[in-house]
């Protein structure tokens, strides 16, 4: 930042400011889970699978779920691969809430001036709150907004049932044509 | 006030964090924490519609839908020094150091329990992870 600043500075202009912008941690969807695992089965096993064959919302196909929970892929003969993926890949429950709250601090450290926090994703609705709970990284957040100055939240959908149904209802809202 | 998290994910076991005194004049009179653990998931397959599939461990989606519980405590204290143990990586803590006891009702409605006071008044703290895998924000 500081190097930045000295040569947008020589250059006749003003100091940046370093702006986090609405961010969230993302989340890994049915739908790329499927991607991967499909896309893993020749290099591996030298199979061929038809994504079609596997039902995301009927949950019957126990290596695609085995998968999406694990990361593990197994093939024809048992043999079981671990690949970096699945949801025990990725940081969910406190362990969001900590990736939250590295990210705020170490931009803090940079000099940031301002940063936002967004409670839903494109991929599940309401991973902050939604109309039933609140998670535990929107309990961090919470924390975080009571004792950090300057810190504040925008929202709080869990709080008022009808404003949660609005958030929820708008993220899974059909897609129409542009 | 500090924000703390058990070093890094996947940790096992308690977790002590100490807090030394760091000789900053004035020191503190009253101390706080309050702890941030995951409750149990909600019924996520009625609340969410979703299919159980016999034969996979679904503990990882599970973290999905971990509440946030939190939970107020004084920090015990050891001449000038703090201990907090943390359990694991399953644990967030946010120990809160008040100057004077002026601060308290500022402080009482989200710093959790806060002590009374200390009878004696040791240094602010500064961080440092001891024994501890602990990360300060």
């Amino acid at each position: 930042m500081a190097a930045w600043a000295d040569a947008v500075e020589a250059a006749g202009g003003s100091a940046p400011t370093l702006v986090l912008s609405a961010w969230t941690v993302d989340s890994l969807t049915r739908s790329e889970a499927l991607d991967r695992f499909v896309a893993a089965q020749a290099p591996l096993f030298g199979l061929e699978i038809d994504p079609g064959s596997i039902g995301l919302d009927a949950r019957g196909d126990v290596a695609f779920e085995t998968f999406w929970q694990s990361g593990i892929v197994t093939g024809p003969d048992g043999q079981a691969v671990a690949l970096d993926a699945g949801l025990a890949a990725r940081d969910y429950g406190l362990a969001r809430a900590r990736l939250m709250l590295e990210t705020l601090a170490s931009r803090a450290e940079l000099g940031r001036e301002r940063g936002a926090v967004c409670g839903i994703d494109m991929g599940h609705a309401g991973h902050l709150t939604d109309r039933f709970e609140t998670f535990i990284a929107a309990a961090m957040m919470r924390m975080m907004s009571e004792s950090l100055t300057g810190t504040r939240r925008v929202s709080a959908p869990a709080d008022e049932a009808a404003e949660a149904e609005t958030v929820q209802s708008m993220s899974s809202r059909p897609r129409t044509g542009s | 006030m500090i924000f703390l998290m058990a070093g890094d994910p996947g940790t096992e076991g308690p977790v002590p964090a100490v807090l030394d005194t760091g000789g900053i004049a004035g020191g503190f009179a009253h101390v706080g924490a309050e702890s941030l653990t995951a409750g149990l998931a909600p019924d996520r397959r009625t609340g969410y519609g979703m299919p159980d599939t016999p034969g996979v461990d679904e503990s990882p989606e599970a973290r999905l839908y971990e509440t946030g519980l939190r939970q107020a405590l004084v920090p015990q204290i050891s001449e000038d020094t703090l201990w907090l143990t943390l359990t694991g990586d399953r644990q967030g803590n946010r120990p809160v150091m008040a100057r004077t006891s002026a601060a308290i009702p500022v402080l009482a409605d989200w710093a959790g329990a806060v002590s009374g006071p200390l009878g004696c008044s040791p240094a602010l703290p500064v961080f440092s992870d001891g024994t501890a895998g602990a990360d300060l924000f």
